[in-house]
């Protein structure tokens, strides 16, 4: 595909864009970890638009970028080691291609929240992180559904823009 | 219909399953006996108070940080942090067994356990 490179930076943006959007809005739960993952958005579309080294490419700029742009260097890493294999596991649905694209995404979103949970069991080191096991899958699953049904609305309309683009 | 989402429905009660053991597992391996508030600081531990005694632990690092523990009517919460996202205190006060507190930046964690699973933490550590 040509301008791919165009649309991978656009994507990037949108990502950013999201990010900041997701810290206005005011969800406040008390459990590190937890949020709407608004910016997964642009990593979900573009696994089934490019596949899986251009989304990773993405998922591990992003993850840098909104980390040193909203957040922390403790959230890079653990946004970083999530988003890596989220990125993987969803690859690999999408691979297989008998999965939905919610439940991609929900994988995707429950393999984003153990990847930090795995970064968190190694630096604090306690075996007390197994109670936030099951509350971290629950929100990641559900959050997920609800990005997956985003994409699954925005996808053909992508796809029509993408084939004009590639018509002209 | 359910041909069409069949394996979505696998992955789907997998991901529940996996949930409900996790949460199963705390209430069947809660030990009981007397609780203690253990108070983690970069894995290690850092002090140990029953929880049935009122006191105020102050935990702070060589790096300055610090965060306030107020332990009062057998329950634990985080009063006062430095850290940058304060998320630690939004927790609230915890009473149960295996219950802890976390605060990310700072690696400090607090947890209530009971006699029998302090042991089997020092073994595991």
């Amino acid at each position: 595909m040509k301008n791919k490179s165009i649309y991978l930076g656009l994507m990037l943006a949108v990502a950013l864009i999201l990010s900041y959007i997701e810290t206005l809005i005011p969800i406040s739960v008390a459990i590190p970890g937890i949020k709407l993952g608004l910016a997964n958005l642009a990593v979900v579309l573009c696994l089934y638009f490019f596949g899986f080294k251009e989304s990773l490419i993405l998922a591990v700029i992003k993850a840098l970028l909104t980390g040193l742009l909203f957040g922390n260097f403790y959230m890079i890493i653990y946004s970083l080691c999530g988003a890596v294999l989220s990125c993987i596991i969803m690859a690999l649905m999408i691979k297989v291609k008998v999965f939905h694209i919610p439940v991609v995404s929900a994988a995707g979103g429950v393999a984003h929240n153990i990847g930090q949970l795995i970064i968190a069991y190694f630096t604090i080191k306690t075996y007390g992180i197994i109670y936030y096991v099951p509350i971290l899958i629950i929100s990641g699953f559900l959050t997920g559904i609800f990005i997956g049904i985003i994409v699954s609305l925005v996808l053909p309309y992508m796809k029509k823009i993408l084939k004009r683009s590639e018509n002209l | 219909m359910l041909q069409k989402i069949k394996y979505d429905l696998l992955i789907i009660i997998c991901i529940c399953f996996i949930a409900i053991l996790f949460i199963l597992y705390p209430i069947l391996f809660s030990p009981k006996g007397t609780a203690y508030v253990t108070v983690y600081q970069n894995g290690a531990v850092y002090c140990k108070y029953p929880l049935a005694d009122d006191r105020t632990i102050s935990v702070t690092d060589e790096r300055g940080y610090y965060n306030l523990l107020l332990i009062n009517n057998a329950t634990v919460k985080m009063s006062d942090a430095e850290c940058p996202d304060k998320l630690c205190i939004k927790q609230g006060a915890i009473s149960k067994n295996g219950e802890s507190i976390i605060c990310l930046p700072h690696k400090v964690v607090v947890q209530i356990s009971s006699e029998e699973e302090s042991d089997l933490d020092a073994i595991t550590n």
